[in-house]
Formats: C-alpha cells, structure tokens, sequence
C-alpha cells in the first residue's frame, strides 16, 4: 500500500501529460487505456540520437570517453517537379546533459509552390522535448511547441483569404515502468496537456488529462495474463468570430485484456478484447465547408458523438502432427457512433468473422492449404437512413504447391465467395444483391539448362451480381476473365540477360437479361526486355506491343448462333531505354527515354462488309537527362543532389508538363 | 508421387465443382431498363459520360466499370481532419462502390453529375498514350424521394486516369479545392463512410 502510495506521488509530481498522438480530439479515443505503448523519447529525438551517432562514430572511436553535451545540426531541402516546387530548412539542437536525461530543440520552415496554379502552403513547426529515462524505473518528458500551416487556396474559394492552421502545446508526462503488484512487468501512467491555437475558422483552446495502467503476469512458462485501464479527459473552448462555445468536456474510458496460452509465436490459445466508451464534443462547420461559417458564424454547431467500441479476437493455432497445422479465428468488432446534430455519421456496425485454416504437408515436397471463412455484417446508419444492411459472406481457398524437381514448380490457387446483401428496409430500397466470386489459378515455373528461366501462368475470375429485385436486375451481369502468361528469360553471360512474355487475356462481360450489352475485349501483349552490364555502365531496353480488340457475341435477328461481330480495335507500342553510367560511387549520370504509339480503328459495315470506320492517332513520349551526386562534407555533413531536366510531348500535355526541371536536394551538417 | 498425383486430382475436381459450392437467390425478371447507355471507353472522356449514367441510374455497373481495380480516392486535408481518423484510409473501389450504394439508398430522387465545364472541358488537360490527368471542377446534384431540393457537391479535383486491357478507366480521383460554399465529394464520402 505505501508502495502504491509513492508511485502515486512520484507520478503527480512528475507530470501532468501526453505525447503527441494525444493532440487531436478524435484521436484520442482509442488513446485513453492503451497503456501497452511505452512512452519514450519522441521520433525526432530519437531519429536525431541516431543521426548524432553516426556522425559522432569517428570520435568515439579515438576517443570513448567523449560525450558531446551540445549537438547542433541544419538541414535544407529543395524539391522540383512537375507540380510544385518546395524549399525547406531546419535548424536543431540535441542535448545530453547525462543522469538519462535527452534533449531536443528543433525549428522547421517548408513552403510549397504549386507549379502553374495559385497556390502556396508554409509549414512552420517549433519544438522543444526533455525526457528522463531511468530503465525499468521511470519516465518523465515535457515538451513544448507550436504548429503553423498557411494554404492559400487556388482563390476562386476563399475569395483571396487564407486558411490558417496555428496550435501551441505543453505537453507533461510521467510513468512508472518497475514491475508492481507481483507482475512480470506493469506500467502506470499520468498524461497531460493545454494547447490552442487557431484552427481555420475557429479559435480552440482546450486541457486534456490521460491516466492509465497495465500490469503483465506469467503463470508458469505457458500462460500469460495482462489487462489495462485508461480514462481520457479533454475540456475545449472554442471562438467563432465572437460566438463562444465554452466547457465542452469530452470522455473515453478504455478496458482491456489479453490471455496467451502456448508456446512460439503461434499460441495454442490467444484472446484479446478491448472496450472503449465515451463523448467526443467539437465545434464543426456545417457539412464541413468553413467558408460558410467565416461568413456567418451563426452556422457553426456543437456536434456531440457518443461513441462505444467492443473488440474481442479468439485464435487458436496447433501442430498436432508434423504436418498438419490447423489454425482457427473468430473476431467480434461492435462499433456504435450516434451523432447529436448530422445524424447521417451516425452508424453502428457489428462484425462477426469465423475462419478455419488447414495446412497439411502431403510430402517433402508439397503441401496444401485449405481454408474456410464466414462473415456476418450488421450495418445500420440509424432511423432516418435507407441504407442499413445486412451482409452475409462464405468463402473457401484451396491452394497446392508442388515441387516436380529441384527446378521446376507447380501452383495451384482457388478461391470462391458468395456475399449476400439484405436492405433492412427494402420496401424503400429495394437493392438486395448477391455477389458471386470465383477464381483459379495455376503457376508453372522451371528452371532448364543454359541459364534458360521458363514459367506459364493460367487465370480465371468469374464475377457475378445479381440484383434480386425487379427494379435493378436489368444490371445483373457475369465479368469472365481468361488470361494466360507464357514467359521466358534467357541469361547466356553474366553481363547479358534476355527475355519476353506474352499475355492472351479475354474479359468477356455477359449481361444476364440484355444480350445487346454483352461485350467481348481481346487483348495479345508481347514484352521483351534486355539488360546490359558493362564497365560501371547498366543499360535496359523494353518494348511492348499490344493488341485489342472489343465486340460482342449477338444472337442474329432471326435467330440462330450467336456471332461476333467487331466494333474496335487498337494497336499499341511502347519503347523505353534506360542507360546509367557511375564513374564513381558517389556519382551517376543517366538518361531515361521512351516513345508510345497508339493507332485505334473504329469497326463497321460499309457497303455490306466490316471496315474501318475511322481511325485515331495518339503518340506520346519523354526524355530525361539527369545527374546524381552524393557528396559528404568532412566528416560532420553530407550534399544529396538529384538533378535532371525533363522533355514530355503528348497531344494534349500543359505546358508546364512539357519540359521542366526535377530537383531532389538535401544538405545535412553536423557541427 | 502417386499421394501427390491424387491430391492434384482431388484439388483439380474440388475447383472444378466450385459453380456448385454456393447458391446465390434467384433474381426477379427486370420491370425495365435501370441503367443507363454504356459507352466503350475508348478515349479519357468517355470514363465521365459513363460515370455520370452510373450516378444516376439504379443500377451501378456503368459506375463500376468505370474504376480502375486499384481505384483510389484523396481528400482535401480539411476533409480528412473533419472525420475520425482512418475516414479516408485504404479507399479502394470497394469502398467507393459502398458509398455509393448508400448514396443511392439515401438520395432516390434525381441525380446527376457534370465533371469540367458545361462542354466537359477541365481547365488542365494532360495525355498521353495509356494516360490521362484533368484537373478541373465538378459537381454533382442529389436530391432525396419527395424533395425538389437538391443537395449540391462541388469542387475542384485532379482525375487521373489509364488505359486498360477494357478501355479507359478512372485510377485516381483527387479533391484539391472547394468551389464557393459548397461541400466537395471528400465531405460526401467521408460522411457515408465514416470509419470506425
């Protein structure tokens, strides 16, 4: 008990705070008691201790007892591309000052241009975070900071105005980390924030508070038991153009559990639930368009949303025998929001997911996995709405895999599903519907003497809905796929590879009532590829040809067969060449290319027979010349540059899409 | 080998009889025609004539056709920070397709769509062979059975599209500004999806 009594006091003396992920209202739902998550040094901090490690390497390694209480380090960045433009730089400070405690200091600037449009955003982010660690003892951090983003937007919005993003935070916390109340391991920890700032259209104010605690017990070498509690409190005040909104409190309480039975990475038994309740209250635009309250803000509204959320995951796996693995899931997900003024985000959901899955190795050389799976969906959007549903769904995957040989292999997949839909209220709306899924497919791979790589892959998908009522079934309609993949790539020297694939796809789409809709697309694609090493030199060169043509099979007006009849074709090239050369490591130069062509002919009868109607011509292509250069200054700073000017030419490309400069640079020193 | 021969059979059969593992409900005859004309897309502009029919008719498949496999959409970051988080995440073609379904569920009256000016022209154009970027306005009019009001969404948005083995399809659709005081399609979408 006077142990409990001094975690209590060294918490609230400690802090009051959470981390960043706390900031936003709606985030912090599932914040509250998900008090699993340590709370350690912020990323940036960290992603700077790591910097600070590398570029303090060459120090330690004539000198280990050197600690470097100050690390100051800049940044800059410039972006080109063809649609904005986008400078930045940054300025930090780590510090160390020992007794585990870490330090950072940061100032950020970006601003983003956007290329021939009126528009420009500016980031500004400052930061400051100091965090204690004692391992296996405490935490304690604070930070402190302000967010800034200005976007103008293209104008004919806003009328010229700016919108404008602008938050300031403190942010204290604190956690105990030494294992209580006879855990294995527990965490206890008190959270706190105040923050405000302008938020486009309003201005916030707003306290939050987080506690919460876990605790972790092993019960002999198999089972393990752990469970967490967490609240979360905000209170905010909101300014609309003079029209206050003040003490709108929010709440979530968090539960949680999980129970591990078994040993490795798969248990015998894993179960885990989670419950969330609580209020989430904030100031929003009407149908989220601010401009509408900067003008009157007598549009804006309180929105309260009562939320509750209840997870529980069920899953068992087990070998019984060397090979056979049976594995078994069942989820519940209930999610219930009711919204006090737009009750269209008002929506409360339930899930339940069976899943059976069987592996069973057959021989040393292949197995097979087989699974089945059903889902029940209950969907209601509330009272008003016509669109609540429920949906029922079964599926079953088969798949096989077989090695014939040491080089050749064999795949086979399937699948199959039915989803049912059922409108709750389908008098009103009547869209009942059935979807039917199949698919197989199979895989052939071999590897053949002379470096020669050979495979075949087969597909098949068989799509069908089927609207149940009178109104909608007019819609109903089968998609086929067939599509078949030989390929081959042949290596006769190291520095030389060379292959092709060909693809034969048919994607038939049969309307079950309307025939006349029925249509047929036939697709022949042949690609090659050839890749060059030699003397710090790599060269690629593709090209594919494609062929397409689209018709129907139609039943003749006086019966009969029916006969495919042709209403389009399209061929197609494209052609790409890609060379770099690296005289150095540190240093390429490159140039990509390529040319498409595209000819489509519009098919029909002319004078009794099938002729080309009318044909359209599209060519399109690029050229890029560039260089890239990595560049370290001493030993405490590095240039990244990536340069390359851009040529385009289509028929109908704008034109600051025609030619333009891509730049990717970074500069980083380390003082 | 004659274990893994026989597994190769069995798997090959238990594939092949796959049409009989479930029983879909049997669809009623259709009363009349729900969706609108299909138009093979065989240039980028194509793709929106075919959305726009897709919007406003019952049925969804013009809509669906429409989207490439790997649809994906971006809000405007006002939008994003306005919804829950995880509103906008992983917005695949199944995902719009749902929302879209709601739509229709909630706005039976009339609706209709226009992508670019009243010529469907967008103020930027670019494209090239297999590839197409538009930048421009849209809009798009609801209106829910029994009202003569429609709900108007408006804004600007980039739409990226690409050529397929099928035609034409939309890969990207991109909010970037709003348009006056309307709400844009990232305010719509994320209201009817509202994630978790």
């Amino acid at each position: 008990m006077k142990k409990a009594a001094f975690i209590l006091l060294v918490l609230i003396a400690a802090a009051v705070a959470p981390p960043s992920h706390a900031q936003q209202a709606d985030s912090t739902s599932t914040v509250a008691a998900d008090s699993t998550k340590k709370v350690s040094a912020p990323s940036g901090l960290l992603a700077g201790q790591a910097t600070q490690g590398e570029a303090t390497s060459t120090n330690l390694e004539s000198d280990t007892s050197v600690v470097r209480l100050l690390s100051p380090k800049w940044t800059v960045e410039y972006r080109a591309s063809e649609s904005e433009y986008r400078l930045g730089s940054g300025m930090g400070l780590l510090f160390e000052p020992g007794a585990g405690w870490h330090g950072s200091s940061k100032v950020e600037i970006a601003k983003r241009d956007y290329r021939g449009r009126d528009m420009s955003d500016i980031n500004e982010r400052f930061s400051n975070t100091a965090i204690r660690i004692i391992p296996d003892l405490y935490n304690i951090n604070f930070s402190l900071g302000q967010d800034y983003l200005r976007q103008k937007a293209i104008g004919l919005a806003r009328s010229g105005g700016d919108m404008v993003i602008e938050n300031k935070y403190f942010n204290a916390g604190a956690s105990w980390e030494r294992p209580e109340f006879w855990a294995k391991r527990s965490r206890f920890a008190l959270l706190g924030r105040a923050g405000g700032g302008q938020n486009d259209f309003k201005y916030d104010k707003n306290l939050q508070a987080d506690a919460s605690g876990y605790l972790w017990y092993g019960i002999g070498p198999q089972l393990n038991v752990s469970g967490g509690y967490g609240v979360w409190r905000r209170v905010e005040y909101s300014d609309v153009s003079g029209r206050k909104f003040d003490n709108m409190p929010s709440d979530m309480d968090t539960i949680s559990a999980k129970v591990r039975y078994g040993t490795g990475e798969k248990k015998l038994l894993f179960l885990d639930y989670k419950r969330t309740v609580g209020v989430v209250r904030k100031v929003d635009p009407p149908r989220g368009n601010s401009l509408e309250v900067i003008e009157n803000p007598e549009l804006a509204i309180m929105e309260r949303s009562n939320r509750q959320a209840e997870k529980l995951l069920v899953r068992s796996s087990m070998q019984p025998m060397s090979y056979l693995a049976l594995d078994f899931e069942f989820l519940r997900d209930y999610f219930n929001q009711q919204n006090l003024v737009d009750d269209r985000l008002s929506k409360e959901t339930e899930t339940r997911d069976v899943k059976a899955k069987a592996g069973y190795r057959y021989a040393a050389s292949g197995f097979i996995d087989f699974e089945i799976g059903k889902r029940n969906n209950d969907i209601d959007y509330g009272p008003v709405s016509l669109s609540s549903y429920l949906e029922k769904e079964q599926s079953i995957k088969v798949s096989m895999t077989q090695d014939v040989s040491d080089s050749v292999r064999v795949m086979l997949r399937g699948s199959g599903s039915l989803k049912q839909r059922f409108y709750k209220k389908r008098d009103a709306n009547p869209r009942d519907a059935d979807y039917l899924y199949y698919s197989l497919l199979a895989d052939l791979d071999a590897g053949l003497p002379l470096n020669i790589r050979a495979g075949v892959k087969f597909t098949y998908k068989y799509n069908e809905t089927i609207n149940i009522d009178a109104s909608l079934s007019d819609d109903n309609h089968t998609e086929y796929t067939y599509w078949v993949v030989p390929r081959f790539t042949l290596r006769p020297a190291l520095w030389f590879e060379i292959g092709q694939e060909y693809e034969i796809k048919m994607e038939f789409t049969d309307f079950t009532f309307k025939e006349n809709e029925n249509y047929l697309d036939r697709t022949t694609i042949m690609n090659t590829q050839a890749r060059f090493k030699f003397y710090r030199s790599h060269l690629s060169i593709n090209h594919r040809y494609q062929f397409i043509d689209t018709g129907s099979y139609l039943r003749p007006p006086e019966g009969g067969e029916r006969l495919y009849g042709r209403t389009n074709e399209s061929y197609e090239h494209r052609m790409s060449f890609r060379y770099e050369y690296m005289p150095t490591t540190e240093f390429t130069l490159y140039t990509y290319s390529n040319y498409r062509f595209q000819q489509s002919n519009r098919l029909g009868a002319i004078d009794g027979e099938m002729g080309i109607l009318s044909t359209r011509y599209y060519d399109s292509g690029e050229m890029t010349l560039g260089l890239k250069r990595m560049t370290k200054v001493t030993e405490a700073g590095k240039v990244n540059l990536d340069i390359a000017w851009v040529k385009r030419f289509g028929p109908n490309l704008s034109p600051e899409r025609r030619e333009f400069w891509e730049v990717n640079l970074n500069a980083e020193i380390n003082f | 080998m004659k274990r893994s021969v026989a597994i190769i059979i069995i798997l090959a059969s238990v594939l092949a009889a796959g049409g009989c593992l479930f029983e879909p409900r049997d669809a009623q005859p259709p009363l009349d025609e729900s969706e609108g004309d299909w138009v093979v897309p065989k240039t980028p502009k194509d793709v929106f004539l075919n959305l726009v029919t897709g919007l406003s008719s019952p049925g969804n498949s013009n809509y669906e056709r429409s989207l490439a496999d790997e649809f994906s959409f971006t809000p405007r970051d006002q939008d994003r920070l306005q919804f829950p988080d995880g509103t906008f995440d992983e917005w695949t073609k199944q995902v719009e397709m749902d929302v879209l379904s709601r739509i229709k569920g909630d706005y039976q009256g009339a609706r209709t769509a226009q992508f670019g000016d009243e010529n469907g022209a967008f103020p930027k154009e670019d494209v090239q062979v297999g590839w197409a970027e538009y930048e421009g306005p849209y809009m798009l009019s609801l209106t829910r059975a029994g009202s003569s009001e429609p709900e108007i969404y408006a804004g600007t948005a980039r739409f990226y599209l690409k050529e397929g083995t099928s035609g034409w399809v939309l890969e990207r659709w991109e909010d970037i500004d709003v348009i006056e005081s309307y709400p844009t399609s990232g305010n719509l979408r994320g209201t009817f999806r509202a994630a978790n």
